[in-house]
């Protein structure tokens, strides 16, 4: 009797997954360019770019024929690609509109920034792998921009170890249907925008900027795959944001209950484009009227390190006052 | 093991080495490594193990062995194996040999013109240590203290960040060794009759976080490959004096399942030795084939020597804390003990656990800097030298050991139980029983409700990796024109300068002062450093004044009896303050 139930949750994970992954992974182009867009018009721009162009362009990277620079071929050659697998790693491992997909006990936070952080690590290995001067530059420019990712990746999955018995995605979310999450929403939300502050660095003119002088002896599939990695990591990073801060929207489908699992599943699919198209908004905002200037770098890693701490502080004191 | 700390110190006797004895030597590593393995498997040897009387220590706390064993298998000069053999003695022997053994070590560690004046007060706290383990008398509260000034050449602990020559040692196979001995030491500590004290434990944590962190920034700023490793090791032994500290906190608030987990995070800590073994043999095949391996001439050995590239490249992965191989299991063990230790008393009592995340996670940040800096330069890039151009794979034979010795680091990373069976397994079961380690293929948190699956999430990146790959293969069929570099419209960069001039450009040579210019504006710093170094002037010209009116206050003086009363009583308070 157990066997066909569990051939038919298994199938039901494996389905899940691939709607999930099709979703997240055609999305990606389109959540960056609305923000783009959202950051132009923030700017004051007469002209905003049209939010589809930054499809067009990975497309007409990707048709390009291919070229890289002779110097550190080999390692031009894979790093693109496993940029592209940290970052999908890290994208199976985030739940989007529902629970049960295949590597739900493994989505914990340090797992999935760890992935995320090595898929970073391999965008760089392309920038230094000619040897060049100003790509290597950039390359260790942007480097430095996300130096405060581990401290507020330490204190995130403390934090969220300590707010929850086993410390992953699927378990939060788990724990926000069956229990009142206001206690520590407000920790959790500042977790959220400092993984967001210290994670993601699309947005704003000088790391797009940097970003293609990093690729500037690249041409063809490579660079179109490196271009999508690094959009693909920071989509992963708004995402892991949004279940932090909204965990109930995502449902967790029931197999015994063979009724009305379509209808939920579609409303939370809308409720996660929502929230994507909230964050895009945020990070724009962000961007545009706080971290803007050239200190920009400074004060992406003061504030992200600030909101990791005051998440701290806030937790530890709501826990001393109960 | 008599045999062979007598032919190591034969070895270090003799004025040249000797092949015929490192090579006996070398198998007879072999030969304890097996024996030692096969004990904690639970096999009954012939003879049986010596039993602890003191002299040696208990059969459960020989596993350390193994490591040192594998270390002893792939050393290859006399100082190596000379390391070895003191970090045996400090494995194998009761409280008097182990501190024998481990100031053995530390002689060992310093080269020949500071022997006898670096570690001399390492080697009187090693002496009065076993003094106080022997006989526990009412200063065995001060063990931590002394185990931690005892072994702070071996573990590299230091606040300093010169690298220079003088100060800083390169990374050696001996250094393993050294560490190993140390953690043996820091492992004897409680069964040597230490109250676990909950001040000592939070100054471990906190002290432990603070070198970790000054380790790492000695291997961002380092000037050689070598070097760049020493601070990289050193971050490993800065954890664990951290462990300890956890130890002894979970021993204080009677939290055994807690001590247990960092009991086990002290084994996977040198588990990732291991992985030093095989980056020291890397680092050795590179230093033939490429010339010194200073960071200024080296590069473009990934394309020159890919495979010991590739391996290199795992190690640095290993020890870089990412998932999914062994320092990510370590990490993830590490910050689940922190946060199992908040103590719920607000965010006064907690803040201590807040500022050592921060400072670890720096640390983390800059040790990851560090292995950038590294791949950048050494194994990006172009070569620099005709020397380093002429680089190769090692052929045939040559690279098997390499390959080998990265075999356990890959095999602990998949099935860290595996490792932890074995290294507890020594005297906890009975002759002839093999310890089922088979049911130990996750990891779990101190309380048990988090589990870490190592084997799964390898099995994750690899099904993801072969999935991307396969579309790279479908999706490009032809393979990318190559061309030279774009430079910009510049002139071309001579061989020599691949990243530009590392005097006045700031390239992939110089992180650490990038991170010093983002986090304080240049001209902020200019001031603070000519303003720090007025300052020291006027303080030491004070000082200077002040010691020459005591000089001339001193002369025929007597110091009051009331002061020294007074001083004597202050002096009390505070022993009396600290311990209860």
């Amino acid at each position: 009797m157990m066997e066909p139930i569990l051939l038919a949750a298994r199938m039901q994970a494996a389905l899940l997954a691939a709607c999930h992954m099709a979703l997240v992974l055609l999305t990606t182009p389109l959540w960056i360019g609305l923000l783009r867009w959202m950051a132009t018009v923030m700017e004051g721009e007469r002209r905003p770019p049209d939010p589809a162009a930054h499809w067009r362009a990975l497309r007409r990277a990707w048709r390009q024929p291919g070229v890289r620079s002779a110097a550190g071929a080999h390692v031009t050659a894979l790093a693109p690609w496993l940029a592209l697998a940290a970052a999908m790693g890290a994208a199976i491992l985030v739940p989007s509109f529902s629970l049960g997909l295949p590597g739900s006990d493994l989505s914990d936070l340090l797992v999935v920034g760890g992935l995320l952080e090595m898929a970073f690590l391999a965008l760089l290995v392309v920038a230094f792998a000619a040897g060049l001067p100003r790509p290597g530059h950039a390359g260790l420019r942007v480097a430095t921009g996300g130096f405060m990712l581990q401290p507020v990746l330490l204190l995130a999955c403390a934090i969220l170890g300590m707010c929850l018995p086993d410390g992953t995605l699927a378990g939060l979310v788990r724990q926000a249907h069956v229990a009142d999450m206001n206690l520590i929403r407000m920790p959790l939300a500042l977790v959220a925008g400092a993984l967001v502050l210290a994670g993601v660095e699309e947005g704003n003119g000088p790391g797009a900027r940097l970003f293609s002088i990093m690729l500037d002896d690249l041409a063809g599939p490579d660079r179109a795959v490196a271009q999508y990695a690094r959009d693909l990591l920071a989509v992963v990073w708004m995402m892991l944001a949004r279940d932090l801060i909204w965990p109930e929207s995502i449902v967790e489908p029931d197999l015994l209950a063979h009724a009305r699992i379509v209808g939920p599943l579609a409303w939370a699919v809308v409720l996660w484009g929502a929230h994507m198209l909230l964050a895009c908004g945020c990070v724009a905002g962000m961007r545009v009227f706080v971290l803007s200037g050239p200190r920009h770098a400074t004060w992406r890693a003061g504030l992200g390190l600030l909101c990791a701490i005051m998440a701290g502080v806030l937790l530890f004191a709501g826990r001393g006052m109960g | 093991m008599v045999l062979l700390v007598g032919g190591s110190a034969v070895l270090v006797v003799l004025p040249r080495p000797f092949g015929l004895l490192v090579a006996a030597l070398r198998g007879g590593w072999l030969v304890a490594c097996v024996m030692v393995v096969l004990a904690c498997l639970g096999v009954g040897l012939p003879g049986g193990v010596v039993a602890g009387d003191g002299f040696f220590a208990p059969p459960r706390d020989i596993a350390l062995l193994v490591p040192l064993g594998l270390v002893g298998m792939a050393a290859t000069t006399g100082r190596d194996l000379a390391a070895c053999a003191a970090g045996g003695c400090a494995v194998i022997g009761g409280p008097v040999l182990s501190c024998m053994g481990a100031g053995w070590g530390l002689l060992a560690l310093c080269s020949g013109r500071r022997v006898g004046v670096r570690p001399a007060a390492d080697l009187v706290a090693l002496m009065v240590m076993a003094a106080v383990m022997v006989d526990p008398g009412p200063v065995v509260w001060l063990l931590p203290g002394l185990c931690w000034l005892g072994t702070r050449g071996l573990l590299g602990l230091s606040l300093s960040p010169h690298v220079g020559s003088r100060v800083a040692r390169p990374f050696h196979m001996a250094d393993i060794a050294g560490m190993i001995a140390a953690l043996a030491l820091w492992r004897r500590l409680p069964q040597a009759g230490m109250v676990a004290d909950m001040r000592w434990g939070w100054v471990l944590i906190v002290a432990g976080c603070v070198f970790y962190m000054a380790a790492s920034w000695r291997a961002l700023c380092a000037g050689g490959a070598r070097g760049s490793m020493a601070g990289l090791m050193g971050g490993s032994g800065a954890l664990v004096i951290v462990l300890a500290g956890l130890g002894l906190l979970a021993g204080a608030d009677d939290l055994p399942a807690m001590a247990s987990a960092a009991s086990r995070t002290a084994l996977l800590v040198a588990a990732t030795f291991l992985t030093w073994v095989f980056v020291a043999r890397a680092l050795d095949v590179m230093e033939r084939e490429a010339g010194p391996l200073v960071l200024l001439r080296l590069g473009g050995l990934g394309v020159l020597m890919p495979r010991l590239s590739a391996l290199f490249a795992l190690g640095l992965l290993a020890e870089s804390g990412l998932p999914p191989l062994l320092g990510f299991s370590v990490i993830w063990m590490l910050l689940r003990l922190l946060a199992g230790m908040a103590q719920g008393g607000g965010v006064v009592g907690d803040m201590p656990l807040l500022a050592a995340l921060v400072v670890l996670g720096v640390g983390w940040a800059v040790r990851m800097l560090a292995l950038v800096r590294v791949v950048a330069v050494v194994l990006c890039g172009r070569p620099r030298t005709p020397r380093g151009a002429g680089a190769a794979d090692p052929r045939g034979r040559a690279m098997i050991p390499v390959m080998l010795a990265a075999v356990p680091v890959l095999l602990v990373s998949v099935w860290p139980g595996l490792w932890l069976g074995l290294m507890e397994g020594a005297g906890h079961v009975p002759s002839g029983a093999v310890r089922p380690v088979l049911r130990d293929v996750a990891l779990a948190s101190p309380d048990g409700t988090a589990v870490l699956h190592p084997g799964r999430l390898c099995l994750l990146v690899a099904v993801v990796g072969c999935a991307v790959m396969l579309l790279r293969r479908l999706a490009c069929p032809t393979p990318a024109r190559q061309v030279a570099g774009w430079q910009q419209g510049a002139p071309a960069v001579p061989p020599w300068m691949v990243f530009g001039d590392p005097l006045t450009q700031v390239g992939p040579g110089n992180p650490a002062r990038m991170v010093t210019d983002m986090l304080v504006p240049m001209p902020v710093l200019r001031r603070f450093v000519r303003v720090s170094i007025r300052w020291r002037a006027r303080a030491a010209g004070m000082a200077a004044g002040v010691l020459r009116r005591v000089d001339w206050l001193w002369q025929g003086r007597a110091v009051p009896t009331p002061v020294v009363l007074l001083l004597a009583c202050v002096g009390a308070l505070m022993f009396i303050a600290w311990h209860g």
